[in-house]
């Protein structure tokens, strides 16, 4: 009853953040001050009654405030209008490119989780010892490695030691659509597993040392079950919570990692959009990822109240250390 | 040789050699005329694509342009922008936090509320989003990154302030009746400086890669003004002609970035008095 109140309160935080990101993507796309009637005419030219009749069509001789609420109750219903250059249905062109994307994000999201919790467990286990400083030099580099760096670096290795094999470009099956996101994939998976080690690895070593898994060392357990069962079950729980903020780098970094690859995904779309003032598209875009990144972040908060009660029952007390915690880890996210 | 009282609590092997490599990335780029061995921008087409070689320390890109030059510049472009980043997020950032920490209340309840809106973006799409609104160029990505990065240093201002606001010579200086300015900028904010400059640090690194990857998008620093961003961005496309184009300004990144993390790691080591390593005594004669 008490999870069931705090899942409520939770998705009625949602609604009003929906409302006021939409209307901030959707009225500062407006501030650019760029005339929509320009950007879908180009180098044409038109006459008045042309212009008039791509006013009414787009209902651009509507009050802003009307042409917002017009958008917003379409999107809700899953319509996004056509876009501004080639007429085409906005809702279609990103179904065509969200594959890609979310194929990109999820994959390296599960990769880079699975890759930290094995690298920090390891390294708190060799405190101190060669393996520990070898990982930690490893995930050093990798914090300072912006994700599209790494892709170009990777894409040169493929290209030098591999170079019957493509990783570029549109895909036709599914085999190789799986063979074009696996290694970008990877390498966007590179600064989570940064991140994520670290955390795992100091939560692993305040874990080790407290009294529970003396008492489970005493009593004989083998080596593995207290590590996975008494000490990672606790330490996994402010992973969930990186990894949740975390999921928001990887869907900018996403956008970064496709372009080098050439990727048709959504951030070419997206960035194409931006350069070509191509509103309906780029705010479309701009929206489904927020609200990607939201429901990531809302699906984790649920998992984390399921498994530790304590944050439903004092929802305000340890928010100083959470927002010190967050404020901390949200930088480390910083960039893509 | 006798060791000064201090010595080797702050100076770590970490801290100095970091110390330098910062100061030379710094020094390079913002004398970079001095430095420069040509113009950056000087176009010479007979000359292109060259390996690296004495007159060319780094060669040049596809239009002849002297790749070493570039880079001095181009440090200088992308230093100074995420200075400025960093510097806009202070700005605004800090008084605010610290504010909402010492006051509490509607205020913090206020600022807090907007502050989550602004985190719900994944941080380049709100960049994206700026860029969008106010154009291309490296001013509207300045102003955006900076704007971006006012929650997180807000939040942590925001903190430290709760922590310090209950201590007790926050209560005498209020005794005393000095003015909550007083106490806020005098007594509250000195405290929490060192936490902050650790930060700081960090954002300044963070700030780099933002803007590069901003520029590396074609959405920042436009051609042809050197920046390591759009310098990366050039060089992918000739990535088998001259791999140098984009690995120099990469390497340059990469560099800085993490000098700037150990240097910051360097700072909070020492301010934690768990990890900090304390002189050796020596006996007194």
């Amino acid at each position: 009853m008490e999870y069931f109140s705090y899942a409520l309160r939770r998705l009625a935080a949602f609604i009003p953040t929906l409302l006021v990101v939409s209307a901030m993507i959707f009225f500062m796309l407006r501030l650019s001050g760029v005339d929509p009637i320009s950007v879908m005419l180009g180098e044409r030219q038109a006459t008045t009654g042309v212009i008039e009749a791509l006013r009414t069509q787009f209902h651009l001789n509507e009050p802003i405030a009307v042409q917002y609420l017009r958008w917003l109750l379409s999107a809700l219903r899953g319509d996004f209008g056509v876009d501004y250059i080639n007429r085409q249905n906005v809702g279609e062109l990103i179904l065509s490119r969200t594959p890609v994307t979310l194929g990109l994000v999820v994959l390296s999201n599960l990769m880079g989780t699975a890759a930290a919790v094995l690298f920090g467990v390891l390294a708190a286990i060799r405190r101190n010892t060669w393996v520990d400083q070898l990982i930690s030099v490893f995930v050093l580099f990798l914090t300072a490695m912006p994700s599209f760096l790494t892709a170009i670096l990777v894409l040169m290795a493929s290209a030098k030691f591999f170079p019957f094999l493509s990783f570029t470009g549109a895909f036709d099956s599914f085999g190789e659509y799986a063979g074009r996101i696996f290694l970008p994939s990877v390498v966007l998976s590179f600064n989570m597993l940064a991140l994520v080690t670290r955390i795992v690895r100091s939560g692993m070593i305040e874990q080790l040392k407290s009294h529970h898994i003396t008492t489970a060392r005493s009593k004989g357990l083998p080596g593995s079950v207290i590590i996975w069962k008494h000490a990672f079950r606790n330490a996994s729980i402010p992973v969930l919570t990186i990894v949740s903020i975390f999921a928001g780098t990887t869907i900018s970094g996403a956008v970064l990692v496709e372009s080098v690859f050439s990727l048709p995904g959504l951030g070419g779309l997206l960035v194409n959009g931006i350069k070509d003032h191509n509103y309906p598209v780029v705010q479309a875009i701009l929206l489904l990822l927020v609200v990607l990144f939201l429901l990531i972040g809302l699906l984790f908060d649920l998992i984390y109240a399921r498994i530790d009660p304590r944050i439903r029952l004092f929802s305000n007390s340890a928010r100083i250390e959470t927002d010190l915690m967050k404020a901390d880890l949200i930088k480390e996210g910083e960039y893509a | 040789m006798r060791r000064g009282r201090n010595s080797g609590a702050f100076f770590t092997a970490p801290i100095l050699i970091t110390g330098v490599i910062l100061t030379a990335v710094a020094v390079l780029t913002f004398f970079a005329p001095v430095f420069a061995p040509m113009d950056p921008n000087r176009v010479a087409l007979s000359e292109s694509l060259e390996p690296p070689s004495l007159r060319h320390l780094l060669g040049t890109d596809q239009t002849g342009r002297d790749i070493f030059s570039r880079l001095l510049y181009g440090g200088r472009t992308a230093v100074q922008n995420a200075v400025m980043v960093v510097g806009i997020s202070i700005a605004a950032g800090i008084p605010i936090g610290l504010a909402c920490g010492y006051y509490g209340g509607l205020l913090d309840a206020l600022v807090m509320r907007c502050w989550d809106i602004l985190l719900a973006f994944p941080s380049l799409l709100l960049g994206f989003l700026f860029v969008s609104a106010f154009g291309r160029g490296s001013v509207a990505t300045v102003l955006a990154l900076g704007i971006i990065y006012i929650p997180m240093i807000s939040k942590l201002s925001r903190s430290l302030a709760m922590t310090e606001k209950s201590k007790v010579y926050v209560e005498s200086a209020k005794s005393l009746g000095y003015s909550d300015f007083r106490i806020i900028f005098r007594h509250i904010l000195p405290n929490c400086l060192a936490t902050l400059l650790a930060e700081l640090t960090l954002d300044v690194g963070y700030a780099i890669i933002g803007l590069a990857s901003l520029s590396f998008l074609g959405l920042g620093v436009q051609p042809p003004t050197s920046d390591w961003g759009t310098m990366l961005q050039e060089g992918v496309a000739l990535l088998r002609q001259n791999p140098l184009m984009s690995l120099s300004p990469g390497f340059a990144i990469v560099l800085t970035v993490i000098s700037l993390n150990v240097f910051s790691d360097g700072i909070q080591a020492y301010l934690d008095i768990d990890q900090r390593k304390l002189p050796r005594f020596e006996a007194c004669e």
